[in-house]
């Protein structure tokens, strides 16, 4: 996990400004989706994102594919600034970061089989063609765990499980080497669920894929993830090794985030944290530490400044007055 | 926990069958339930989609439209009248009065041009002839027990105006208006991040006891059951496999697909480096397999899980299971 990291993110900012006036429109706000993200993701590591809806994670993968542009900050690839790149450069760079989408019903053309779709890449990149082109669909439809013959069927003819290993294989189809995962399997059914995380981890081992993994079911990223990033009203609160962070949750947070999982286990009763209230508008965020109008440890110190993102050792970092 | 549910069961719903379509296309959404729920007592309904929970949950209140549906039998028996020979009169006097029900997205559930406090007073003025002033008193009280800030501002607001969290639980206080002794709740919290979740749960607990009322929580979610259930039944393409006590279904789950479903869940505790997911995906309601609908998938399967549907056998008291593996004699000499 030394050397240089696969991904680089310091300081990423993506505002949504707001206008009124419909004549000479003028800027009266900001929607702060991300505000000031700084992370590293490392060659053939899984880091999981948490966060609940409106924290952010979804606009952050997609500024960090480019699909959105960046307030400011800065994103390397492989050592080099993406953010600056223009249509052509990132056209070539999306080879080496691709999306599994949340939603496979949506994501997948309904006019083209599932064939066409995993090949649409591989022809634009102009990687294969012809006999090769079908000797790769084959492969990846093989690689996912779908028959041949699934290559001339249609969106609509597939289980929402089979779908999203459509999508699946359509990401690896030019062997990216990082591939963001949105929520990959939260429209899944339990009992496929399992069989795409299988997939996923499988599939990581076989060809070397660094993930970032983003959800909001807390037991998948503990489970998927090496590495995992808690996020609020768009800021990072908490990021370290899975293990750890789920042992002994240093943010509170992710304390009361832990503890709001109702686990399978009839047995096991527990001190709840009840958080009070709803996540705040990123359109008007508290002042000083985001979170501090529903955490129970609040100190006056804590509505006033800012907590930095800081070690408290062996690469956990916190941000929380608590803890500095 | 156990309340012995013969005593006088508070619904009991017996070989309910709904079907949609027929010939060729007939479906069997639901293929023979049968379940009671005792007064005060909170059962979840566990499954994934195309179970036919969901169905069932609507039939209890009589919600199926028919057609496209069709009651092909069985009876649902609520304080000992049966629910479905019931007049439509009849049963708009128990839907939202003696039987209410939440659904799962509650924006689109609530009526978007009227208020949260006209929604809510709307069965109290029905049901208890409440006079208009007197209907937004409670109102305003009621979203003041669910625990909403600032309740007589909300009372007038409408839905979109509220948040996700807000809304079902402006959601629980229309369905709790009337004092209801039963509470159908349909993936009640699936919508919802896990903070708020957690938050709705532990209030439909508090107004459980506080009510006394009885609860059938539809859910897909298997920790959703542990922290509210009391006993559950696993459903598995319109038909029960295995009813049990809560404690009981975690720590000897019978059937292969109560298993599986357990073990596909990652656990918060423990590393296991795989899953067991279970093979194949769930069947369309249209293409039944024979036997055992279970069988294709299930890890176990015999000669004769194809043949022949296995019996409900009960295992210990209340721990019920249709398996051909607790049924046959030589299952019961095995430890």
């Amino acid at each position: 996990m030394s050397a240089e990291p696969l991904l680089e993110v310091s300081d990423l900012v993506k505002h949504f400004p707001i206008r009124r006036g419909v004549l000479f429109p003028r800027q009266v706000g900001a929607v702060r989706a991300v505000d000031g993200v700084s992370f590293t993701v490392a060659r053939g590591e899984t880091l999981g994102l948490v966060g609940e809806s409106g924290s952010g994670k979804s606009t952050l993968a997609r500024v960090l594919l480019c699909l959105l542009q960046a307030t400011s900050g800065q994103v390397k690839f492989e050592g080099r600034d993406i953010l600056g790149n223009g249509v052509d450069e990132m056209r070539l760079l999306r080879q080496s970061m691709q999306m599994v989408f949340q939603d496979p019903f949506s994501s997948l053309n309904p006019r083209m089989t599932a064939g066409d779709a995993i090949a649409e890449s591989l022809r634009v990149y102009g990687i294969a063609s012809g006999a090769a082109l079908k000797a790769r669909v084959v492969d990846l439809l093989d690689r996912v765990g779908l028959d041949t013959e699934a290559a001339r069927r249609f969106p609509h003819e597939f289980s929402g499980g089979q779908r999203q290993r459509i999508g699946i294989a359509r990401a690896l189809a030019i062997s990216p080497k990082l591939v963001i995962c949105d929520e990959p399997v939260s429209a899944l059914d339990v009992s496929v669920q399992a069989q795409v995380i299988n997939l996923l981890q499988d599939l990581q081992e076989e060809l070397g894929l660094t993930y970032l993994f983003i959800s909001h079911d807390l037991s998948i990223v503990k489970h998927v993830s090496d590495r995992v990033a808690v996020m609020y009203l768009g800021k990072l609160v908490e990021i370290g090794e899975a293990e750890e962070l789920f042992r002994a949750p240093l943010h509170p947070y992710t304390e009361a985030l832990l503890s709001a999982i109702p686990e399978p286990d009839a047995d096991r009763k527990r001190d709840q944290v009840l958080l009070e209230g709803d996540i705040p508008s990123p359109a008007n965020p508290p002042s000083g530490c985001r979170f501090h109008t529903r955490c129970r440890y609040a100190m006056p110190i804590c509505s006033q400044s800012e907590p930095q993102l800081t070690d408290a050792g062996g690469d956990h970092l916190v941000a929380c007055h608590l803890r500095t | 926990m156990t309340t012995p549910a013969e005593a006088s069961p508070l619904i009991a719903v017996s070989n309910l069958k709904i079907q949609f379509g027929r010939g060729g296309s007939l479906v069997r959404a639901v293929d023979g339930v049968s379940f009671t729920v005792a007064r005060g007592e909170t059962l979840g309904i566990v499954g994934e989609s195309g179970s036919g929970k969901s169905v069932t949950a609507r039939a209890i209140l009589r919600l199926v439209q028919t057609p496209p549906g069709r009651y092909a039998g069985g009876e649902i028996l609520f304080e000992g009248e049966d629910l479905l020979t019931k007049s439509e009169a009849g049963m708009r006097a128990i839907r939202g009065n003696r039987i209410s029900m939440i659904f799962q997205e509650p924006m689109t559930s609530l009526t978007p041009v009227l208020t949260v406090g006209y929604q809510i007073a709307e069965s109290l003025r029905l049901h208890q002839k409440l006079s208009a002033s007197e209907a937004r008193k409670t109102a305003v009280a009621l979203l003041q027990r669910v625990r909403i800030a600032d309740a007589e501002r909300r009372v007038d607001e409408y839905p979109h105006q509220l948040s996700g969290g807000m809304r079902q639980r402006a959601m629980i206080a229309m369905a709790l208006a009337c004092r209801p002794k039963l509470l159908v709740a349909d993936e009640p919290t699936t919508a919802l991040d896990v903070t708020i979740q957690a938050q709705v749960l532990a209030l439909l607990a508090e107004l459980r006891t506080e009510l006394g009322m009885s609860i059938i929580l539809i859910t897909h979610n298997f920790g959703v059951v542990a922290e509210v259930a009391d006993r559950v039944a696993v459903m598995y393409a319109g038909a029960v496999v295995e009813t049990a006590p809560t404690a009981q279904i975690f720590r000897d789950p019978r059937h292969p697909y109560t298993k599986g479903l357990l073990g596909c869940i990652p656990r918060l505790e423990g590393n296991a480096r795989r899953l067991n997911a279970i093979k194949g995906s769930i069947p369309a309601p249209g293409g039944l397999p024979t036997g055992c609908r279970f069988h294709p998938r299930c890890p176990s399967a015999m000669p004769i899980c194809a043949a022949q549907d296995p019996p409900e056998i009960e295992i210990t008291p209340g721990h019920m299971t249709k398996c051909w593996l607790d049924s046959q004699p030589a299952a019961e000499v095995a430890p």
